[in-house]
């Protein structure tokens, strides 16, 4: 074959492989596409992945901050149950006292008592003893007067009583 | 000491009201009075000596204390029922010329406070009204 042979040989070739290749482009777009889906698939399942790794490091963020937030607020609650006991200690030493004076009022009450006690059988004695000299040992008493009503000496006193 | 001379039967001992002081003073005497009337003269006279009480509760309660009709003794109380006795005696001690508490006449003279010399004199009297016959 000549040169022109070979030319005109080659155009037909490339003619017919023109035709032939814009069949085959718009799967090469879709395999773009899903290629592009492909990544951006991939990239989704990336950022989910990496979001799920990020909800997980979240997570494990969150576990660190609640365990950082346990860790502080175990002094936080300890903070809370010491200003807990802090408080409760003047309400207990309240409470104490507040016993410790209803113990002191019974005591009181107690010793009131036993005053009261000693006071009744003094007292009581007092009376008695009142009682009996009232009766001056049998003498004859009129209001205000004791003895002998036909007895040659009086004896009179004059006197208040304050 | 009196008793002693009373229990021999030699003197009679008679106690008079003097009002010194005041309302505490008239109170204790009527009160005094109120218990004679129901035959505790001599334990007011023994309770006011000792406590020195001249409340009218106190009188009361010891009005119960000595089993007395308490309501009739508050009425006693309040009525002051004796209050003419006892003024009465107050001015007739003025009028012998009693002016001191405590003071003590022998048969309407004079005596003494002391209970050695008041003894002295309650028998020298006797003596000599036995001498007299």
């Amino acid at each position: 074959m000549t040169r022109i042979g070979l030319i005109a040989a080659a155009l037909a070739l490339l003619v017919a492989g023109c035709s032939s290749g814009g069949d085959d482009a718009p799967p090469s777009q879709p395999q773009s596409a899903a290629s592009v889906q492909s990544e951006q698939h991939e990239q989704q399942e990336q950022s989910a992945t990496s979001y799920a790794a990020g909800q997980s490091e979240s997570t494990q963020d969150h576990a660190q901050d609640q365990a950082q937030d346990q860790a502080h607020a175990q002094p936080s609650a300890e903070r809370e149950q010491t200003a807990a006991q802090a408080q409760a200690e003047p309400e207990a030493e309240q409470e104490a006292e507040l016993k410790s004076g209803q113990q002191a009022e019974p005591a009181a009450d107690q010793t009131e008592a036993e005053q009261a006690g000693h006071e009744e059988p003094e007292q009581g004695a007092m009376v008695a003893q009142i009682i009996e000299s009232g009766h001056r040992a049998g003498l004859i008493a009129n209001r205000n007067s004791i003895g002998d009503p036909d007895a040659a000496i009086v004896i009179t006193e004059y006197s208040d009583f304050l | 000491m009196i008793e002693e001379l009373v229990r021999t039967g030699l003197a009679r001992f008679e106690y008079r009201h003097i009002l010194n002081h005041g309302q505490p003073s008239v109170f204790a005497a009527l009160a005094t009075e109120c218990g004679g009337d129901q035959g505790k003269w001599w334990n007011f006279h023994d309770h006011y000596m000792t406590t020195q009480d001249f409340s009218r509760e106190g009188a009361i309660a010891m009005a119960a204390a000595f089993e007395l009709d308490t309501e009739q003794f508050a009425q006693c109380l309040d009525d002051e029922t004796h209050l003419d006795l006892v003024n009465g005696q107050h001015r007739a001690a003025s009028e012998v010329g009693v002016r001191r508490t405590p003071t003590i006449h022998i048969n309407g003279e004079g005596g003494a406070i002391v209970a050695d010399r008041l003894i002295e004199q309650v028998m020298a009297l006797a003596a000599e009204l036995e001498a007299e016959g």
